[in-house]
């Protein structure tokens, strides 16, 4: 269910942004969407496709991008890769790390006919 | 053409939350949200806490439920005020529907409120909601896998409640391999195991809330 409310939001900015570079139409959709997520990429498509029935981006296709989990050591003061789950350093095995990018939902970009 | 654009799709949602989060740091309020499944005992836990801070503190509710108001009528006894939330089959509360529930409580009357978001382990932990802390409830019967299935809310939240740990030797739940999953997931999360219903270890949550809402009023005398 949070797929439709993260497609609504996402929805209102392609609105806007169509509106402000003067598409008529909307054809495709580029998302960047975090492995923390846990969003499903079939939900994610099939709530898009629904809401954006009768809109401006009716049909549009939509790309999903993962962006893989990292994590950066404070210790080392150097980025990981996330590896089977595991949110210590792999250096050092410090516990101090921050979680810098599998967050996201991003737009992209879009791509439409004048 | 391709239109180049780069937004954070739930920057609504977040900064509705960041103006909360604002509007309570200078009411000196503390807020927490408490997240778990369905059945985990939110409500009993609520049910347990009001009782246990309310001579000491003044206490809100925020009641985020699906359909009914079965949980507020729940809480209805306390005397602490309840906000509720139906969110009409939506599977977790947005900061915009928070700002609605702030609106009606006395907000230079509290020390704490609580937000008993809708019963999920997913999608609550996605949408910040202008809390200071999440708080993960995760009850024996329902397994020692849900860390690693849930990742996220056990890495956001601040403090994690091991409930139903009376019923521990009744269920399949293996402490050593919760324990061992959340240490590599979030190395830095406490855990505090309780029973509501056996009241076993509940003065531990009782005294982490307590030093919470007091480094809270505190902050800015």
């Amino acid at each position: 269910m949070h797929e439709f409310s993260i497609m609504q939001n996402l929805l209102k900015i392609i609105e806007k942004e169509a509106k402000a570079n003067s598409l008529s139409k909307v054809n495709g959709i580029t998302v960047k969407i975090g492995k923390l997520r846990q969003v499903v990429p079939e939900f994610i498509e099939f709530a898009f496709a629904t809401i954006a029935k009768d809109t401006i981006a009716d049909g549009a296709k939509l790309n999903i991008e993962s962006i893989p989990i990292t994590i950066h050591c404070e210790k080392c003061n150097k980025d990981y890769p996330v590896i089977e789950d595991t949110y210590t350093c792999p250096d050092c095995d410090s516990l101090d790390i921050k979680v810098i990018t599998g967050k996201e939902i991003i737009l992209a970009s879009i791509e439409g006919d004048q | 053409m391709q239109i180049q654009i780069m937004q954070d799709v739930l920057q609504a949602n977040d900064a509705k939350a960041a103006e909360l989060k604002t509007l309570l740091n200078e009411k000196n309020i503390l807020m927490i949200n408490i997240i778990s499944s369905p059945g985990s005992g939110k409500t009993t836990l609520l049910e347990k806490t009001l009782p246990a801070l309310s001579s000491k503190f003044k206490i809100a509710v925020i009641e985020g439920d699906v359909e009914t108001d079965r949980d507020a009528q729940r809480l209805d006894h306390y005397g602490v005020p309840v906000s509720l939330i139906n969110t009409c089959g939506s599977c977790h509360l947005e900061s915009v529907s928070i700002e609605k529930a702030l609106s009606v409580l006395d907000l230079d009357n509290l020390d704490l409120i609580i937000v008993e978001n809708v019963g999920n382990l997913v999608c609550p932990a996605e949408f910040d909601i202008g809390e200071d802390h999440k708080i993960a409830i995760l009850s024996t019967p329902e397994g020692d896998d849900k860390a690693l299935k849930y990742p996220l809310l056990f890495q956001e939240a601040a403090l994690a409640l091991l409930n139903k740990i009376d019923l521990l030797e009744h269920t399949d739940f293996n402490k050593d391999t919760f324990y061992a999953d959340l240490k590599k997931l979030s190395p830095n999360l406490q855990v505090l195991e309780i029973s509501c219903k056996k009241q076993i270890g509940l003065e531990n949550w009782y005294a982490w809330l307590e030093e919470k809402i007091l480094a809270k009023k505190g902050s800015n005398p």
